[in-house]
């Protein structure tokens, strides 16, 4: 194994890490924002809000 | 239909496909505003933003051109071309989105409009326009269909880019954002995985050294000089790419926008490096007898990570792929339909265009642009002479006066952003014109070069060195315009005044 297998891993760790990390705080806003809607939904219905 | 994918990989294909259309009927909004519609509501999280800006940016042109230069030149692709893009979007991130966000425009014409006027903006609209035309994504998403599903490249392109039309169409940039950062994240992780994976099977790039020729392994490779220095050129239109604008304008505050294209431009720089190093490894599987010896460079990355990856993961591989290049159509397409909207059909002919009519008529536009990209993609034999011409066009068009109206703080008159616009579009199209007819078709490059001689020294003139003539014409244009005429911001003043 030489320098640019080496330069090749280092950077398929981070591709690797990154892409995970996107789609785990994609779907985690995702999730918080459909809770928001939910709630808000909830809290207009019991202020009678159409 | 390749032989490397199995019945596991064509399920996990037709998900991603079915979830697609999904997304696009989950995220449709049957009374959305403009803003809601082609900025999202400027309402998008950093993930989102770093997602749909890297897979807009990142088509299959760039997938397959990357790898293949890597495989016919080698470090050079790396080193050479794709760095010079990666300074270029720092220098955005730095020091264009404070301006841009500051300016409160949506359209990269819309600036164009505030420093020079309508009709510069209308003439930026079309060089935006032409460049954000979906060809090459349509051209290479029937390649890809080819190998993968065994079909007819017009018929793969014809149903995959109807696919990514058809959520575009229906949800707007939130669906295009949606469906970049699943198609992001499948992309990423599936290179991260496949090209180490290829590395190891292939003996690494020991074995690369052994069998690679001499010059892969130079930095700048021993393409010649202009041509290296040519294609450095074309990263220009970085500065000025009307998708990566639209982005920005679509952030909550400029600082989101910041932190954004460098935390992309450091995810670009790993998935670069990779997409090469994959390209080079090729060159040790041609020789290994794993792909064939005839392989079309163009397919040498597909076809050697799909061999390196298990099976299933070769499945969203490929979804991946696919995803990169609907990526790129949904998100020029979009942008394009801006174009003829807001840019063309508002100023020209309904000034009092009403929200609903703009969403209505940036529909039309995206499918119009869809269309026209279709008829124009299968009329080209090579992706890269079509790359290039765009990135020319719209470089040459736009990028003297966007950049003047940015950091020249002097006055600007109204005709010199017309001369600059109309001279620089007009000088690419003499150009292309003119070497195709006394130039000679060079078959290994796949170009028009015209060899000229003058007291003694022949010059070869290349059809890629199109930008060394039309881009200072474009500044000359700008030149000769502002000596004309008073500034057009004090005219504009002075009638809102009056």
């Amino acid at each position: 194994m030489n320098g640019w297998d080496l330069y090749t891993w280092l950077n398929s760790i981070i591709l690797g890490v990154s892409g995970f990390l996107i789609l785990a705080l994609f779907l985690r806003d995702s999730y918080m924002a459909r809770k928001k809607t939910k709630e808000n939904r909830k809290k207009d219905k019991s202020l009678n809000i159409p | 239909m390749s032989e490397s994918i199995y019945g596991l990989d064509y399920a996990v294909i037709l998900i991603y496909l079915l979830m697609l259309i999904g997304i696009g009927f989950y995220v449709y909004q049957k009374d959305s505003t403009y803003e809601q519609y082609i900025l999202a509501d400027r309402m998008m999280t950093t993930p989102m933003l770093i997602s749909t800006l890297v897979s807009t940016y990142y088509g299959l042109d760039i997938l397959f051109g990357s790898s293949e230069l890597a495989f016919n030149d080698g470090l050079v692709a790396f080193f050479g071309y794709s760095l010079a893009s990666l300074g270029f979007y720092i220098f955005v991130a730095l020091y264009m989105t404070k301006k841009l966000r500051s300016s409160n425009v949506i359209s990269l014409p819309e600036i164009l409009e505030k420093n020079y006027g309508k009709s510069t903006a209308a003439i930026g609209a079309v060089g935006s326009m032409i460049y954000c035309l979906p060809t090459t994504s349509l051209f290479a998403l029937g390649r890809v269909s080819e190998f993968v599903f065994g079909i007819d490249a017009h018929y793969g392109a014809l149903i995959l880019g109807g696919i990514a039309l058809g959520y575009t169409l229906l949800g707007g940039l939130k669906a295009v954002a949606i469906t970049d950062t699943i198609q992001f994240s499948l992309m990423c992780i599936t290179v991260a995985i496949g090209v180490p994976l290829l590395l190891q099977d292939i003996g690494g790039f020991t074995e690369i050294k052994r069998v690679a020729p001499e010059g892969h392994f130079s930095l700048f490779g021993d393409m010649p000089f202009f041509l290296l220095l040519a294609y450095i050129s074309l990263s220009l239109a970085t500065l000025i790419d009307p998708s990566i604008y639209q982005r920005i304008f679509a952030a909550k505050s400029f600082e989101q926008s910041r932190k954004a294209i460098l935390l992309a431009t450091g995810i670009w720089t790993a998935f670069d490096w990779l997409v090469v190093a994959g390209g080079m490894a090729a060159i040790v599987a041609v020789s290994n007898g794993i792909l064939p010896p005839d392989v079309h460079t163009n397919d040498v990355f597909l076809m050697s990570i799909s061999y390196a990856l298990p099976i299933g993961l070769t499945g969203i591989f490929l979804a991946g792929v696919l995803a990169t290049a609907m990526s790129t159509i949904d998100g020029y397409s979009l942008v394009a339909g801006s174009n003829i909207s807001y840019d063309m059909y508002r100023p020209v002919f309904n000034p009092d265009a009403s929200d609903k009519d703009l969403v209505r008529v940036t529909k039309i536009g995206v499918a119009c642009a869809w269309t026209l990209g279709y008829i124009v993609a299968f009329q080209f034999d090579r992706i890269l002479a079509l790359l290039v011409f765009v990135t020319t066009v719209i470089t040459s068009t736009v990028f003297v006066p966007v950049m003047m109206g940015l950091f020249y703080k002097g006055r600007k008159t109204a005709l010199a952003g017309i001369l600059s616009c109309s001279m620089g579009l007009a000088s690419v199209l003499v150009f292309y014109i003119g070497l195709a007819q006394i130039g000679v078709y060079n078959e290994v490059y796949g170009t028009f070069i015209w060899s000229v001689s003058i007291a003694g020294f022949t010059f070869d003139i290349w059809q890629e060195y199109a930008l060394f003539y039309c881009l200072p014409i474009s500044f000359i244009g700008f030149l000769i315009g502002n000596r004309m005429g008073g500034n057009y911001k004090d005219s504009m003043n002075q009638a809102v005044s009056a």
